[in-house]
């Protein structure tokens, strides 16, 4: 591994994985004051397509100039937003000059070591060139995405050591399948996209404690006669800093265990691994009636309290008797503020724009359809679909079924409507609940057209919005439930890509038809937080956490129990841990900015950097973070906010009217 | 053939202690062209009219028993729109046998078949059994592509090829077991002198019909 110059270093290249947390232990040609620093190992895309590992210490990470005093600095991580949008300073310069970073297409050879808490790597046999220390003892997630840019063999003499060997044709295929669909690659540099991120706020301090102690432990070097030091002022050579790891290794394993001490003669550890705060059962509700519904209308027919609405229908969904009147406002066809009249005018304009668009492809002579091709694919592509969509309900059931033809004409008017897009295999199961539901062809078309106004990236051509959502969904499985997203990324799974039924088509081929009405109702309300949706799935994986990790399950167990999970999901059970999940996430101390973004709280960096300033209020829903919660709560302001109490963790209700209705 | 055509495909039930490969398979092809009824007849026994459309991938796993030896196949069912083109290279990763399906009455399939077998042929494990079959052929009245000029193209890229029909189940186990007596065992080396040729070479002689077998029966 070289030590790189400064101009080496664009800032173009593009992180693919970073793992916080690693320790440099050893490297060649480097000054011994700059072992045992602290830094993120990464895999980067470089600007001109190559790959490298790549290690930057902390100080430059955190822009922070510290140089001298290595674990001085270390207190600074973890509170600060980690970006490279700082000043560049000379001491930036000279940090940056610290970068190790080695060439994928160099690497011939690496090894883990100490249970899979150190690594190191070389371009040839025989010499180890750098050796790392991974403080989260999580080594295999890096070695598991490492494994996936470059191809390896284990070496027949040490199960421990991998050899690089030259990509096949077949890793060339997937590289690329990976580099069209995946999440590990390059365009995503709107989220920059760290996975262990989520674990970055990890209480450094106390395990520092530790390397500081250490630093100051004479060793007692057994083949050796001489006392070392570790430290700034210890000898260079590599075998001791190995002494150190394997101690600091005993440290980290007792520390595994949650919250631990460990003691010895020479040592003491204090260690706190992060954990949620319990989850909170929460029950769910009963539905929105049609007496409260008509309670919540004023006498001209509007409805005034939508968030309180959305509240109640968060909390127990809607009765069926006035589902298909609800759902209309749910999404977006009726706006709340409407009365009765402006609704008839609506109706009657939408109507008349419906049958316009459907005449315009209902109009298209054969002649005109054999030249047009786009058009031709998109119709054989919905025939296709609509014909096996649900086939085994009544309402779609047998031949000759008159709903099929609906189901059919109106995915040809929504063609129309967004010739784009077009049709997309899944658009069939999202529109048929609607159409059982409504029944009418225009108001299934117009709620359709609002679904679908949510969930139109599902279906982008390039997968982006898909790829997202995986990767969001990975980074909250990840917080959620560190164990599980290990198991995942150690059996190739990290990609969630097993959760892709479920995200594309919002978990309809999960549920009964009865059912994804409910679960859908309340993901509408985009309550308690965005992204709902999502913490859905993490409740779901989180219930078949145990199977999945004592099965020892790989990439086809774990896609065949997902799949086969269909129809066996409870949707209120599965609502409520969802919410439960919510509070937990928020309420976490280690609580990032990452997460944040993902559930549409404001980011904490990003925003003023005083903590005393006004906490961050949550701004028309009720979600808010653990810092502002008791707040809000004790400040007894705002008349309209009701607090509800489970397990110890406060649920704000918006509105006295839901209070009132709740009671 | 002897295997039964109307029900499940053999299990080892009652056979002996016999060895067991466990070979991973993937089927590719045009949406709707019957690739999830071929699996569901081939595992299962059964046939939908309206089988729903495959969202993303589906995993399932059928024994059979050929004379000496028990094949395991595990086998990855794709989607088939072009959207979801993407996922493909995931699941037919370390594949050792495809069946690309293509749907007799429809000719736009066929030539998604061959893109599918080029596909392969380019980015699959260089050892990859591969197998072409014109489904539906139950639906022979609206025949759009000719079994002649399948077998042509299968002959000339060395492909397995027959015509199934996952409605009927003409063919479909068979088919399964023309790719199980076609993989090699690894006690027989890599399949003898095919071992070292290429998926281009290889060539569906007479000697390599299936066998049904008699194990299991
Ligand atoms: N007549 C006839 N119909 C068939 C046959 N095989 C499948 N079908 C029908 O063709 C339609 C599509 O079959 P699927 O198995 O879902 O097709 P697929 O290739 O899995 O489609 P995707 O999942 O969208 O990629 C269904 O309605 C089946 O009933 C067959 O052999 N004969
Ligand atoms: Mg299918």
């Amino acid at each position: 591994m070289s030590s790189s110059s400064v101009e080496e270093i664009t800032d173009q290249s593009n992180d693919l994985f970073t793992q916080d947390g690693v320790l440099l232990k050893a490297c060649s040609g480097r000054p011994v004051n700059e072992l045992n620093s602290i830094g993120m190992l990464c895999i980067v895309q470089n600007s001109d397509g190559t790959k490298s590992i790549e290690w930057r210490p902390s100080d430059i990470i955190t822009v922070c100039a510290v140089q001298e005093q290595d674990w001085a600095l270390v207190n600074a991580i973890g509170r600060r937003q980690r970006t490279f949008s700082g000043n560049l300073t000379a001491d930036y310069a000279t940090a940056r000059a610290r970068i190790i970073r080695m060439p994928l297409n160099e690497l011939k050879i690496f090894r883990v070591t100490n249970r899979n808490q150190q690594m190191s790597f070389s371009n040839k046999v025989g010499v180890w060139q750098s050796t790392f220390f991974f403080q989260h003892g999580n080594a295999e997630v890096f070695i598991a995405y490492l494994k996936s840019h470059v191809k390896t063999a284990k070496s027949s003499r040490d199960r421990n050591t991998y050899l690089v060997v030259e990509p096949t044709d077949e890793t060339r295929a997937l590289n690329r399948s990976f580099t069209e669909l995946d999440i590990f690659q390059e365009n995503t540099t709107d989220v920059v996209w760290n996975i262990v991120s989520n674990l970055k706020e990890r209480p450094y301090e106390t395990t520092m404690e530790a390397f500081s102690k250490l630093s100051s432990i004479g060793l007692d070097y057994n083949s050796g006669s001489q006392l070392l030091y570790y430290g700034n002022e210890a000898s260079s050579k590599r075998d001791v800093s190995e002494e150190v790891a394997d101690l600091l290794t005993k440290s980290m394993v007792a520390a595994e265990e949650a919250h631990s001490v460990t003691k010895s003669d020479e040592y003491e550890v204090i260690s706190m691994k992060p954990t949620l705060p319990p989850r909170p059962s929460i029950p769910r509700s009963t539905p929105l009636s049609q007496e409260k519904w008509e309670g919540l209308q004023d006498t001209l027919g509007r409805v005034t309290e939508m968030d309180g609405v959305k509240q109640l229908i968060f909390r127990g969904g809607v009765a069926h008797s006035i589902r298909k009147q609800v759902w209309k406002y749910l999404l977006d066809y009726y706006p709340w503020h409407m009365t009765h009249a402006e609704l008839k005018a609506l109706q009657k304009k939408r109507t008349d724009e419906y049958y316009c668009m459907k005449l315009q492809w209902r109009s298209m002579t054969e002649g005109q359809e054999s030249r047009f091709t786009e058009y031709r694919d998109r119709k054989s592509l919905v025939e296709k679909d609509v014909n096996r969509t649900d086939r085994t309900h009544p309402f779609f059931a047998g031949d000759n079924n008159p709903n099929l033809e609906t189901l059919q004409d109106i995915l040809m008017t929504y063609v129309m409507y967004n010739f784009d897009l077009g049709y997309v295999q899944g658009m069939s199961d999202i529109l048929a609940p609607l159409l059982l539901l409504m029944g009418n062809e225009v108001d299934t078309f117009w709620c359709f057209v609002g679904f679908m106004e949510r969930i139109a990236s599902n279906f982008d051509m390039d997968q982006a919005g898909m790829k997202h959502q995986l990767l969001q969904l990975q980074q909250l499985v990840m917080f959620a439930s560190p164990e599980l997203a290990q198991h995942l990324a150690l059996k190739d799974s990290g990609n969630m890509y097993f959760c892709f039924r479920w995200l594309l088509v919002w978990f309809k081929r999960e549920f009964s038809l009865i059912d994804i009405m409910r679960l859908w109702e309340v993901l509408w309300t985009g309550l308690p937080c965005a992204n709902f949706h999502l913490l859905i799935c993490v409740a779901i994986l989180e219930a078949e956490k145990e199977v999945l990790i004592s099965g020892d399950y790989g990439f086809t167990e774990i896609l065949k129990h997902v799949n086969e999970l269909s129809m066996r999901i409870e949707v209120n059970k599965v609502l409520s841990s969802a919410e439960g999940i919510y509070h937990q996430i928020i309420s976490a101390p280690h609580l990032t900015d990452q997460i944040r973004i993902i559930l549409g709280l404001t980011p904490l960096g990003t925003s003023a950097p005083t903590e005393d300033d006004d906490a961050p209020e949550a701004t028309g829903t009720n979600c808010k973070d653990n810092d502002a919660a008791a707040n809000v709560s004790t400040s007894g302001t705002d008349m309209e906010e009701a607090v509800l109490e489970y397990d110890g963790i406060e649920i704000s209700i918006v509105t006295q009217t839901v209070w009132a209705l709740l009671a | 053939m002897a295997t039964n055509r109307s029900g499940a495909a053999q299990r080892p039930n009652g056979a002996p202690q016999t060895k067991v490969c466990q070979f991973k398979l993937v089927l590719l092809g045009e949406s709707a062209v019957g690739k999830s009824s071929l699996v569901l007849r081939f595992v299962k026994g059964q046939f939908h009219e309206y089988q729903e459309s495959t969202i993303g991938a589906a995993f399932l796993t059928q024994t059979v028993c050929l004379d000496d030896i028990t094949v395991k196949f595990e086998i990855w069912d794709t989607a088939g729109q072009e959207r979801y083109h993407s996922l493909a290279p995931m699941y037919y990763r370390g594949a050792q046998a495809a069946i690309v399906v293509y749907d007799i009455t429809n000719q736009d399939t066929f030539g998604r078949a061959k893109n599918w077998v080029k596909e392969l042929q380019r980015q699959a494990s260089p050892s990859i059994v591969i197998a072409l079959a014109g489904n539906k052929s139950d639906l022979a009245a609206k025949r759009m592509v000719e079994f002649e000029e399948a077998q042509a193209y299968a002959d000339e890229n060395g492909l397995l090829f027959m015509e199934t029909s996952a409605k009927t189940a003409m063919n479909v186990n068979d088919i399964f077991l023309a790719i199980a007596n076609k993989l090699p065992k690894s006690e027989s080396g890599g399949g003898g002198g095919g071992g070292g040729a290429g998926a281009g070479a290889r060539r569906l002689n007479d000697g390599d019909a299936p066998r049904a077998s008699s194990c299991c029966k």
